[in-house]
Protein backbone atom coordinates (compact mmCIF):
# COMPACT_ATOMS: atom_id res chain seq x y z
CA UNK A 1 0.00 0.00 0.00
CA UNK A 2 1.60 3.50 -0.81
CA UNK A 3 -0.08 6.14 1.08
CA UNK A 4 0.34 10.15 0.74
CA UNK A 5 -0.34 11.55 3.61
CA UNK A 6 -0.66 15.57 2.69
CA UNK A 7 0.30 17.75 5.68
CA UNK A 8 0.35 21.75 6.80
CA UNK A 9 1.33 23.36 9.47
CA UNK A 10 -2.25 23.25 11.72
CA UNK A 11 -2.76 21.44 15.18
CA UNK A 12 -5.18 18.65 12.78
CA UNK A 13 -1.96 17.96 10.59
CA UNK A 14 -0.51 16.10 14.11
CA UNK A 15 -3.81 13.96 14.52
CA UNK A 16 -3.02 12.99 10.73
CA UNK A 17 0.37 11.89 11.34
CA UNK A 18 -0.60 9.84 14.74
CA UNK A 19 -3.71 8.13 12.42
CA UNK A 20 -1.15 7.25 9.50
CA UNK A 21 1.92 5.90 12.42
CA UNK A 22 -0.76 3.29 13.36
CA UNK A 23 -1.84 2.43 10.07
CA UNK A 24 1.89 2.24 8.88
CA UNK A 25 3.07 0.35 12.07
CA UNK A 26 0.36 -2.81 10.49
CA UNK A 27 0.72 -1.91 7.02
CA UNK A 28 4.05 -1.15 6.50
CA UNK A 29 3.03 1.05 4.10
CA UNK A 30 5.41 3.18 1.49
CA UNK A 31 4.62 6.69 2.57
CA UNK A 32 4.92 10.44 1.33
CA UNK A 33 4.50 13.20 3.59
CA UNK A 34 3.32 16.22 1.33
CA UNK A 35 3.50 19.71 2.10
CA UNK A 36 2.67 22.87 0.13
CA UNK A 37 4.80 25.70 -0.23
CA UNK A 38 3.18 28.85 -1.32
CA UNK A 39 5.56 30.62 -3.68
CA UNK A 40 4.39 34.10 -3.05
CA UNK A 41 4.61 33.71 0.64
CA UNK A 42 8.43 31.54 0.57
CA UNK A 43 10.99 33.27 -0.45
CA UNK A 44 14.18 31.42 1.64
CA UNK A 45 15.68 27.93 1.39
CA UNK A 46 12.90 25.11 1.40
CA UNK A 47 14.60 23.13 4.15
CA UNK A 48 14.61 26.72 6.63
CA UNK A 49 10.71 26.93 6.27
CA UNK A 50 8.38 26.50 8.78
CA UNK A 51 6.61 23.23 6.90
CA UNK A 52 10.21 21.45 6.41
CA UNK A 53 10.14 21.65 10.22
CA UNK A 54 6.81 20.53 10.59
CA UNK A 55 7.76 17.58 8.03
CA UNK A 56 11.09 16.36 9.84
CA UNK A 57 9.23 16.39 13.34
CA UNK A 58 6.21 14.35 11.33
CA UNK A 59 8.48 12.23 10.06
CA UNK A 60 9.79 11.46 13.54
CA UNK A 61 6.33 11.03 14.77
CA UNK A 62 6.15 8.07 12.27
CA UNK A 63 9.66 6.37 12.98
CA UNK A 64 8.62 6.99 17.09
CA UNK A 65 6.06 4.09 16.56
CA UNK A 66 8.50 1.26 16.44
CA UNK A 67 10.69 -0.13 19.01
CA UNK A 68 14.43 0.63 18.56
CA UNK A 69 15.92 -1.77 15.55
CA UNK A 70 11.83 -2.89 14.32
CA UNK A 71 11.77 0.12 12.11
CA UNK A 72 10.98 -0.39 8.42
CA UNK A 73 11.95 3.26 7.34
CA UNK A 74 15.48 4.54 7.62
CA UNK A 75 16.25 6.72 11.32
CA UNK A 76 19.08 8.94 9.53
CA UNK A 77 18.73 12.56 10.02
CA UNK A 78 17.97 14.48 6.99
CA UNK A 79 20.01 17.71 6.57
CA UNK A 80 19.12 18.68 3.78
CA UNK A 81 16.47 18.64 0.48
CA UNK A 82 17.06 17.44 -3.21
CA UNK A 83 15.37 19.56 -5.65
CA UNK A 84 14.11 16.96 -8.01
CA UNK A 85 12.35 19.42 -10.81
CA UNK A 86 11.02 22.67 -11.02
CA UNK A 87 9.40 23.44 -7.52
CA UNK A 88 9.73 19.80 -6.02
CA UNK A 89 11.46 19.14 -3.34
CA UNK A 90 12.52 15.59 -1.79
CA UNK A 91 14.26 13.95 1.81
CA UNK A 92 14.91 11.10 2.36
CA UNK A 93 17.00 8.89 4.57
CA UNK A 94 19.11 6.05 3.25
CA UNK A 95 18.13 2.12 3.76
CA UNK A 96 15.24 0.82 5.39
CA UNK A 97 12.96 -2.13 4.24
CA UNK A 98 10.28 0.58 3.11
CA UNK A 99 10.20 4.11 1.90
CA UNK A 100 9.13 7.18 4.17
CA UNK A 101 9.90 10.60 2.45
CA UNK A 102 8.83 14.37 2.72
CA UNK A 103 8.18 15.96 -0.45
CA UNK A 104 7.69 19.88 -0.49
CA UNK A 105 5.69 21.22 -3.91
CA UNK A 106 5.83 24.53 -4.60
CA UNK A 107 2.90 26.18 -5.93
CA UNK A 108 -0.52 28.32 -5.67
CA UNK A 109 -2.58 25.30 -5.89
CA UNK A 110 -3.06 22.60 -2.81
CA UNK A 111 -5.21 20.69 -5.08
CA UNK A 112 -3.36 20.79 -7.72
CA UNK A 113 -0.16 19.57 -5.77
CA UNK A 114 -1.45 17.10 -4.05
CA UNK A 115 -3.12 15.43 -6.83
CA UNK A 116 0.09 15.40 -8.83
CA UNK A 117 1.86 13.74 -6.04
CA UNK A 118 -0.43 10.76 -5.99
CA UNK A 119 -0.33 10.19 -9.40
CA UNK A 120 3.18 10.65 -9.52
CA UNK A 121 3.49 8.19 -6.66
CA UNK A 122 0.81 6.06 -7.90
CA UNK A 123 -0.63 6.43 -4.62
CA UNK A 124 -3.36 3.92 -3.08
CA UNK A 125 -4.58 6.45 -0.22
CA UNK A 126 -4.58 10.12 0.11
CA UNK A 127 -4.79 10.58 3.83
CA UNK A 128 -5.21 14.47 5.08
CA UNK A 129 -7.22 16.41 7.80
CA UNK A 130 -8.86 19.26 8.97
CA UNK A 131 -10.48 21.07 11.54
CA UNK A 132 -14.47 19.97 12.84
CA UNK A 133 -14.89 23.92 13.87
CA UNK A 134 -13.62 25.58 10.40
CA UNK A 135 -15.93 23.69 7.92
CA UNK A 136 -12.68 21.85 7.24
CA UNK A 137 -11.22 24.17 5.42
CA UNK A 138 -7.35 24.77 4.34
CA UNK A 139 -6.56 28.70 5.16
CA UNK A 140 -10.51 29.10 4.00
CA UNK A 141 -9.85 27.02 0.60
CA UNK A 142 -11.54 23.44 0.13
CA UNK A 143 -8.71 22.01 0.14
CA UNK A 144 -10.15 18.12 1.74
CA UNK A 145 -13.43 18.22 -0.34
CA UNK A 146 -11.68 18.94 -3.18
CA UNK A 147 -9.32 16.63 -3.18
CA UNK A 148 -11.49 13.93 -2.13
CA UNK A 149 -13.99 14.62 -4.90
CA UNK A 150 -10.64 14.59 -7.81
CA UNK A 151 -9.21 12.23 -6.56
CA UNK A 152 -8.43 8.52 -8.62
CA UNK A 153 -7.68 7.10 -5.43
CA UNK A 154 -8.98 6.41 -2.12
CA UNK A 155 -8.95 9.04 0.58
CA UNK A 156 -9.78 9.41 3.68
CA UNK A 157 -10.59 13.24 5.92
CA UNK A 158 -8.91 12.56 9.68
CA UNK A 159 -11.04 14.77 11.55
CA UNK A 160 -10.15 13.83 15.33
CA UNK A 161 -7.62 11.49 17.22
CA UNK A 162 -10.57 9.20 17.29
CA UNK A 163 -10.78 5.13 17.17
CA UNK A 164 -14.15 4.64 15.72
CA UNK A 165 -16.36 1.69 16.77
CA UNK A 166 -18.17 1.05 13.59
CA UNK A 167 -17.25 1.68 10.41
CA UNK A 168 -20.36 2.05 7.77
CA UNK A 169 -19.44 1.20 4.26
CA UNK A 170 -22.04 2.07 1.57
CA UNK A 171 -20.89 0.30 -1.40
CA UNK A 172 -22.25 -0.08 -4.59
CA UNK A 173 -24.44 -2.30 -5.59
CA UNK A 174 -23.18 -3.06 -9.33
CA UNK A 175 -19.54 -3.28 -9.35
CA UNK A 176 -17.53 -3.39 -5.80
CA UNK A 177 -14.13 -2.89 -6.61
CA UNK A 178 -11.43 -5.52 -5.05
CA UNK A 179 -9.20 -2.23 -3.80
CA UNK A 180 -12.41 -0.63 -1.94
CA UNK A 181 -12.98 -4.08 -0.18
CA UNK A 182 -9.12 -4.86 0.74
CA UNK A 183 -9.08 -1.17 2.04
CA UNK A 184 -12.34 -1.71 4.64
CA UNK A 185 -10.94 -5.08 5.59
CA UNK A 186 -7.55 -3.22 6.65
CA UNK A 187 -9.49 -0.28 8.37
CA UNK A 188 -11.41 -3.16 10.38
CA UNK A 189 -8.28 -4.84 11.53
CA UNK A 190 -6.77 -1.43 11.83
CA UNK A 191 -9.57 -0.01 14.44
CA UNK A 192 -10.52 -3.69 15.47
CA UNK A 193 -14.02 -1.97 15.01
CA UNK A 194 -17.67 -3.64 14.16
CA UNK A 195 -18.28 -3.52 10.15
CA UNK A 196 -21.63 -2.37 8.80
CA UNK A 197 -22.57 -2.41 4.85
CA UNK A 198 -25.31 -0.46 3.60
CA UNK A 199 -26.67 -1.23 0.27
CA UNK A 200 -28.45 1.19 -1.60
CA UNK A 201 -31.73 0.26 -3.25
CA UNK A 202 -34.27 2.40 -5.79
CA UNK A 203 -37.28 0.46 -6.35
CA UNK A 204 -38.28 -3.19 -6.42
CA UNK A 205 -36.29 -4.87 -9.19
CA UNK A 206 -32.76 -2.74 -8.06
CA UNK A 207 -33.73 -4.00 -4.26
CA UNK A 208 -33.18 -7.84 -5.40
CA UNK A 209 -30.31 -7.13 -6.84
CA UNK A 210 -29.23 -5.33 -3.92
CA UNK A 211 -30.00 -8.06 -2.09
CA UNK A 212 -28.28 -10.63 -3.95
CA UNK A 213 -24.95 -8.44 -3.93
CA UNK A 214 -25.57 -8.46 0.25
CA UNK A 215 -25.42 -11.68 0.26
CA UNK A 216 -22.41 -12.48 -1.90
CA UNK A 217 -20.51 -10.09 0.81
CA UNK A 218 -21.65 -11.69 3.87
CA UNK A 219 -20.29 -15.09 2.29
CA UNK A 220 -16.95 -13.24 1.93
CA UNK A 221 -17.01 -12.09 5.21
CA UNK A 222 -18.19 -15.26 6.71
CA UNK A 223 -14.90 -16.74 4.97
CA UNK A 224 -12.86 -14.20 6.37
CA UNK A 225 -14.46 -14.82 9.82
CA UNK A 226 -15.34 -11.06 10.27
CA UNK A 227 -18.78 -10.88 11.61
CA UNK A 228 -21.02 -7.81 10.14
CA UNK A 229 -23.91 -6.47 9.78
CA UNK A 230 -26.17 -5.38 7.25
CA UNK A 231 -28.80 -3.23 6.06
CA UNK A 232 -30.64 -2.16 2.87
CA UNK A 233 -32.07 1.18 2.40
CA UNK A 234 -33.77 3.41 0.16
CA UNK A 235 -32.01 5.96 -2.31
CA UNK A 236 -34.30 8.13 -0.46
CA UNK A 237 -33.28 8.21 2.65
CA UNK A 238 -29.17 7.76 1.85
CA UNK A 239 -28.14 11.56 2.28
CA UNK A 240 -29.66 11.58 5.94
CA UNK A 241 -28.67 8.39 6.75
CA UNK A 242 -24.80 9.02 5.60
CA UNK A 243 -25.51 12.26 7.78
CA UNK A 244 -26.95 10.44 11.02
CA UNK A 245 -24.41 7.70 10.79
CA UNK A 246 -21.16 10.05 10.10
CA UNK A 247 -22.07 11.33 13.89
CA UNK A 248 -19.85 8.44 15.49
CA UNK A 249 -18.36 6.33 13.17
CA UNK A 250 -16.14 6.04 10.31
CA UNK A 251 -18.26 5.96 7.06
CA UNK A 252 -16.68 5.09 3.71
CA UNK A 253 -18.66 5.60 0.42
CA UNK A 254 -17.61 4.12 -2.80
CA UNK A 255 -17.40 6.56 -5.05
CA UNK A 256 -15.62 5.07 -8.14
CA UNK A 257 -16.13 5.87 -11.59
CA UNK A 258 -18.76 3.26 -12.30
CA UNK A 259 -20.73 3.93 -8.66
CA UNK A 260 -24.39 4.50 -9.19
CA UNK A 261 -24.52 5.97 -5.38
CA UNK A 262 -22.77 9.06 -7.46
CA UNK A 263 -26.48 10.09 -8.76
CA UNK A 264 -27.86 10.29 -5.06
CA UNK A 265 -24.48 11.71 -3.43
CA UNK A 266 -22.74 14.12 -5.96
CA UNK A 267 -20.32 16.21 -4.84
CA UNK A 268 -21.64 19.27 -3.30
CA UNK A 269 -23.33 16.64 -0.30
CA UNK A 270 -19.35 15.11 -0.54
CA UNK A 271 -18.16 18.74 0.23
CA UNK A 272 -21.42 19.20 2.53
CA UNK A 273 -20.57 15.56 4.62
CA UNK A 274 -16.43 16.11 4.39
CA UNK A 275 -17.48 19.78 5.66
CA UNK A 276 -20.20 18.78 8.71
CA UNK A 277 -19.37 15.16 9.75
CA UNK A 278 -17.95 15.32 13.05
CA UNK A 279 -15.81 11.98 12.21
CA UNK A 280 -13.39 10.50 9.80
CA UNK A 281 -14.88 10.17 6.17
CA UNK A 282 -13.56 7.65 3.78
CA UNK A 283 -14.38 7.90 0.06
CA UNK A 284 -12.87 4.41 -1.56
CA UNK A 285 -12.65 3.67 -5.36
CA UNK B 1 10.75 -22.25 -19.66
CA UNK B 2 14.65 -21.74 -20.39
CA UNK B 3 17.19 -21.67 -17.66
CA UNK B 4 17.55 -18.24 -17.11
CA UNK B 5 13.65 -17.44 -16.67
CA UNK B 6 12.60 -16.92 -13.11
CA UNK B 7 9.85 -18.77 -11.42
CA UNK B 8 7.33 -17.62 -9.04
CA UNK B 9 4.66 -19.44 -7.39
CA UNK B 10 1.35 -17.59 -6.30
CA UNK B 11 -0.67 -18.29 -3.52
CA UNK B 12 -3.68 -16.65 -2.49
CA UNK B 13 -7.16 -17.88 -1.91
CA UNK B 14 -9.14 -15.10 -4.09
CA UNK B 15 -9.23 -15.84 -7.36
CA UNK B 16 -9.10 -12.44 -8.47
CA UNK B 17 -5.82 -11.70 -6.80
CA UNK B 18 -4.17 -14.41 -8.89
CA UNK B 19 -5.79 -13.80 -12.49
CA UNK B 20 -4.54 -10.27 -11.89
CA UNK B 21 -1.00 -10.99 -10.88
CA UNK B 22 0.10 -13.66 -13.66
CA UNK B 23 -0.22 -12.08 -16.80
CA UNK B 24 1.27 -8.83 -15.47
CA UNK B 25 4.13 -10.94 -13.70
CA UNK B 26 4.47 -12.95 -17.41
CA UNK B 27 4.40 -10.18 -19.55
CA UNK B 28 7.48 -9.49 -17.58
CA UNK B 29 9.05 -12.39 -18.36
CA UNK B 30 8.55 -14.86 -15.51
CA UNK B 31 7.32 -18.11 -15.28
CA UNK B 32 4.86 -17.71 -13.00
CA UNK B 33 2.10 -21.31 -11.32
CA UNK B 34 -0.88 -19.90 -9.34
CA UNK B 35 -2.65 -21.49 -6.64
CA UNK B 36 -5.54 -20.67 -4.49
CA UNK B 37 -5.23 -23.42 -1.77
CA UNK B 38 -2.59 -23.66 0.32
CA UNK B 39 -2.46 -27.58 0.28
CA UNK B 40 -1.98 -27.67 -3.80
CA UNK B 41 0.67 -25.25 -3.70
CA UNK B 42 2.67 -27.34 -0.79
CA UNK B 43 2.18 -30.39 -3.10
CA UNK B 44 3.37 -28.54 -6.16
CA UNK B 45 6.68 -26.60 -4.19
CA UNK B 46 8.14 -30.28 -3.11
CA UNK B 47 7.89 -31.50 -6.91
CA UNK B 48 9.47 -28.47 -8.32
CA UNK B 49 11.56 -25.59 -6.94
CA UNK B 50 10.78 -21.77 -7.36
CA UNK B 51 13.21 -18.67 -7.08
CA UNK B 52 10.12 -16.47 -5.33
CA UNK B 53 6.78 -17.70 -3.50
CA UNK B 54 4.06 -14.97 -3.09
CA UNK B 55 1.93 -15.77 -0.62
CA UNK B 56 -1.11 -14.15 1.04
CA UNK B 57 -1.56 -14.84 5.24
CA UNK B 58 -5.25 -15.39 5.55
CA UNK B 59 -6.47 -19.18 4.39
CA UNK B 60 -8.68 -21.97 5.03
CA UNK B 61 -6.63 -25.10 6.19
CA UNK B 62 -2.64 -24.28 6.54
CA UNK B 63 -2.20 -20.63 6.49
CA UNK B 64 0.32 -18.22 4.79
CA UNK B 65 2.64 -18.21 7.53
CA UNK B 66 2.73 -21.59 7.88
CA UNK B 67 3.38 -22.54 3.91
CA UNK B 68 6.10 -19.79 3.82
CA UNK B 69 7.42 -21.32 6.93
CA UNK B 70 7.49 -24.92 5.21
CA UNK B 71 8.82 -22.88 1.91
CA UNK B 72 11.68 -21.49 3.65
CA UNK B 73 12.30 -24.41 5.58
CA UNK B 74 12.34 -26.70 2.37
CA UNK B 75 14.07 -24.11 0.16
CA UNK B 76 15.89 -21.16 2.05
CA UNK B 77 17.45 -19.46 -1.28
CA UNK B 78 13.47 -19.21 -2.57
CA UNK B 79 12.36 -15.71 -1.71
CA UNK B 80 9.08 -14.79 0.07
CA UNK B 81 6.94 -11.75 -0.70
CA UNK B 82 3.40 -12.10 1.51
CA UNK B 83 0.57 -10.26 0.45
CA UNK B 84 -1.85 -9.70 3.21
CA UNK B 85 -5.63 -8.23 3.08
CA UNK B 86 -5.51 -8.30 7.50
CA UNK B 87 -1.81 -6.57 8.12
CA UNK B 88 -0.75 -6.36 11.75
CA UNK B 89 2.39 -5.92 13.43
CA UNK B 90 2.13 -9.38 14.26
CA UNK B 91 2.20 -11.01 11.16
CA UNK B 92 4.63 -7.99 9.83
CA UNK B 93 6.75 -9.27 12.13
CA UNK B 94 6.75 -12.71 12.36
CA UNK B 95 6.86 -12.45 8.56
CA UNK B 96 9.99 -10.78 8.87
CA UNK B 97 11.76 -12.88 11.61
CA UNK B 98 11.02 -16.35 9.21
CA UNK B 99 12.95 -14.13 6.36
CA UNK B 100 10.28 -12.71 3.81
CA UNK B 101 12.06 -10.44 1.33
CA UNK B 102 8.99 -8.05 1.52
CA UNK B 103 5.64 -7.58 3.16
CA UNK B 104 2.93 -6.12 0.84
CA UNK B 105 -0.68 -4.73 2.49
CA UNK B 106 -3.84 -4.99 0.17
CA UNK B 107 -4.61 -2.86 -2.03
CA UNK B 108 -1.82 -2.51 -3.99
CA UNK B 109 -0.46 -1.36 -7.61
CA UNK B 110 1.09 -3.76 -9.67
CA UNK B 111 4.15 -1.59 -9.76
CA UNK B 112 4.27 -2.37 -6.40
CA UNK B 113 4.77 -6.40 -6.66
CA UNK B 114 6.96 -5.77 -9.85
CA UNK B 115 9.51 -3.58 -7.81
CA UNK B 116 9.37 -6.55 -4.96
CA UNK B 117 9.63 -8.74 -7.39
CA UNK B 118 12.71 -7.21 -9.34
CA UNK B 119 14.52 -6.66 -5.76
CA UNK B 120 13.89 -10.71 -5.09
CA UNK B 121 15.19 -11.32 -8.46
CA UNK B 122 17.99 -8.89 -7.94
CA UNK B 123 19.31 -10.54 -4.51
CA UNK B 124 18.69 -14.33 -6.32
CA UNK B 125 21.66 -13.65 -8.95
CA UNK B 126 23.55 -11.82 -6.47
CA UNK B 127 23.84 -14.59 -4.47
CA UNK B 128 24.70 -17.21 -7.50
CA UNK B 129 26.95 -14.89 -8.46
CA UNK B 130 28.88 -15.60 -5.32
CA UNK B 131 28.18 -19.05 -5.41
Amino acid sequence: MRILVAVDTNPYSSYVVNEVGKMAINTWSDITLLGILDPKKSTGKVEESDLAKSLLDFREIITSYYPKGECPYSREEIKSFSQIKDDVYVATGKGGLKTLKIVIRKGINPVQEILNQADEDESTLIVLGCNKTNKCKWDDMDVPSKVANQASCSVLVVKENKTPKQIVCCLDQEYITQNSLELINQMVTLYNAELKIVGVAEGESLKMRVENTMKNLFMYYLKQDIPLWLEVINSSVFPNFVHQMSQDNLIAIWLGPKSFLKKFFPDEKITTLISDAPSSVLLLR
Amino acid sequence: MNNQQMSILILDDEPIVTKRLKPSLEKKGYYVETFTRSIDAITRFKQRPFDIVITDLKMEGIDGMEFLTEVKEMRPETEVIVITGFATMDTAKESFQKGVLDFLAKPFRLSEIHEAVAKAEKKIKEKKAQN
